[in-house]
């Protein structure tokens, strides 16, 4: 299967600032990719050089095949920045049309691919309105419409469900996850960690221009996992058997331990070490680092650099 | 098709700016006092000039000073072109879409020469309306006049579009009319006999006049029409040089522009 986006050694320099370091990644087709990083980190000179508005002081980037440099790549593309900038005197359907005309749809199919896409937006009910009167929350919604229109294969998406409540977050989960099914790519750049976790299948982060992690969404958000219990009569005793099979000093903290195994079936072991031991488990539970901890990790204390 | 569509939103813009209002309203002051200067046909018999030079005049300052005020909002719109987009941010959503810059470029300059033709047409309608009434005949030559005068627009636009890369976009405006009018005033001797009589150009102007944009030519051979006695001009070499300035600004603008981040 190709890949929505290949990137291969991306280096861009502002002035004597390294904004890409290196940069390589690929994006599968049809898969949810979460691009994550602190601010400055590169994520949207990244994203400008897949659309073309800023030039790659080296290294290349391809979306399905194509060269980023061609301006015919990007009727593959359907883009959502992070803060919208339209021409405010035009109502939300004559923004949608304009944007339908630009991507090359076709006169007479403009109004119903309009229509369909204010309609997946949740947005039909607005669209005479003007876009300078509209809130934070329905721009978001205008624009992730005018993202869609013409289906593309490939989404990208930056800060999408800013500025939008509960409801509209998880409406707008909702759309992605559909599009998903119906066999788009999504590239999603978001500061939500928690939205990242629920809706990608692949993570990347990325600091101060290089990333620092990536790989499946459940592996990065799973890593270092452990075992946590809350254990009735907890003593040296039953600490020092249950070191003898972590791989790691236990930590505790009153009654509530924390054990670092190197596998799941080990966990029967200490199940049984603490009941040897005259301990009594009253909670039992796997944990896993969240993706907060381990971005906050890799980013902060710079881990993986 | 995507050209068009950024030409119309463009247009639609232009013609929200405050700017196209006032220099309409400065044109058609301009036409009334043209108009003013016209005489009665009454008192035509005792002036020292005969009334249809008079008229000639009086319609030809009209002409100048529509040209003069459409040159300045096309040259104000031309500076504002790009950088207004790039100020706002709307320039970045537009090219994220699958269309060259190329593309995106034509059709942004395509919306300033619509609203500048558009207010040229506007205010010859006026013009055209006002001398009716006044003299009791209609001269259609004036429409050609000013259909010429389209052309010379097309160069003022990219023209200041040019000077907008390397200069501040209220400046950029103001060196396009100071060229401008420039070569009108150097290019008088070359088209007023009289004029030579009492100025022979000297060899800066000479070459100022061959090479700069021939905006003085093309405006007395519009402004020739009116006054029903064109006089035979040779006007290839103007085309010519229209055209070479018109290709040079393009290019060099596309590449510049090619070089832009967003």
């Amino acid at each position: 299967m190709l890949n929505a986006i290949e990137a291969q050694n991306i280096v861009k320099h502002y002035g004597r600032i390294r904004a890409l370091d290196d940069l390589s990644l690929q994006v599968r087709e049809q898969e949810i990719f979460g691009f994550l990083g602190p601010n400055g980190a590169g994520k949207s000179t990244f994203v400008k050089i897949l659309l073309n508005l800023v030039q790659a002081g080296d290294g290349y980037a391809e979306i399905f095949g194509e060269p980023v440099h061609r301006h015919t790549t990007r009727r593959h593309v359907g883009f959502l920045p992070e803060s919208m900038r339209v021409h405010k005197f035009l109502t939300v359907e004559e923004f949608l049309r304009f944007h339908a005309e630009l991507f090359g749809i076709a006169g007479r199919k403009i109004k119903s691919e309009v229509e369909q896409a204010l309609k997946t937006a949740g947005f039909f009910d607005e669209r005479k309105r003007r876009m300078g009167t509209l809130s934070k929350g329905m721009m978001q919604r205008a624009g992730i419409a005018q993202a869609i229109l013409g289906r593309p294969r490939l989404l990208l998406l930056d800060e999408p469900t800013s500025g939008l409540d509960p409801v509209g977050i998880r409406e707008i989960r909702s759309v992605l996850l559909d599009l998903k099914n119906q066999g788009t790519t999504i590239f999603l750049n978001s500061h939500l960690l928690s939205e990242i976790e629920r809706t990608c299948d692949t993570i990347a982060i990325l600091n101060r221009g290089r990333i620092v992690q990536s790989g499946n969404t459940a592996d990065i958000s799973g890593k270092n996992k452990h075992l946590e219990l809350v254990v009735e009569g907890f003593g040296p005793e039953i600490a020092a058997a249950v070191n003898s099979v972590s791989v790691k000093a236990l930590e505790s903290d009153g009654n509530f331990i924390r054990v670092f195994l190197k596998d799941h079936d080990d966990s029967l072991k200490v199940h049984q070490l603490i009941q040897k031991h005259g301990g009594r488990i009253i909670s039992f539970s796997w944990k896993g680092e969240s993706l907060e901890e381990t971005f906050y990790k890799l980013v902060k204390n710079g881990e993986g650099a | 098709m995507k050209i068009w569509a950024i030409a119309k939103v463009g247009f639609k813009e232009c013609l929200r700016y405050r700017i196209f209002y006032f220099i309409l309203v400065m044109a058609i002051l301009f036409i009334f006092l043209g108009k003013s200067c016209t005489p009665k046909l009454e008192t035509g018999n005792t002036m020292l000039v005969d009334i249809e030079t008079q008229q000639n005049v009086a319609m030809e300052a009209g002409f100048h000073g529509i040209i003069f005020w459409s040159m300045m909002l096309c040259g104000l719109l031309s500076a504002g072109l790009l950088t207004r987009e790039e100020e706002e941010g709307t320039a970045a959503m537009t090219l994220s879409r699958p269309l060259s810059r190329a593309q995106f470029l034509t059709g942004k300059i395509v919306s300033v020469l619509m609203v500048s033709v558009f207010n040229l047409f506007l205010l010859a309608g006026v013009f055209l309306l006002l001398f009716y009434v006044e003299l009791g005949q209609f001269n259609p030559n004036i429409l050609l006049s000013f259909l010429v005068m389209v052309v010379s627009l097309i160069v003022y636009c990219l023209m200041t579009l040019f000077l907008s890369f390397f200069m501040p976009r209220m400046v950029a405006p103001l060196v396009s009319m100071f060229i401008y009018l420039l070569n009108i005033w150097i290019t008088l001797p070359y088209h007023f006999d009289k004029i030579k009589l009492i100025w022979v150009p000297s060899r800066r102007v000479e070459v100022l006049y061959a090479y700069l944009p021939k905006f003085g030519d093309i405006q007395f051979f519009s402004a020739s029409f009116i006054a029903m006695s064109a006089k035979s001009y040779d006007i290839i070499p103007v085309f010519i040089n229209f055209a070479v300035y018109s290709l040079l600004f393009w290019f060099v603008i596309l590449f510049l522009f090619n070089k832009r981040a967003y």
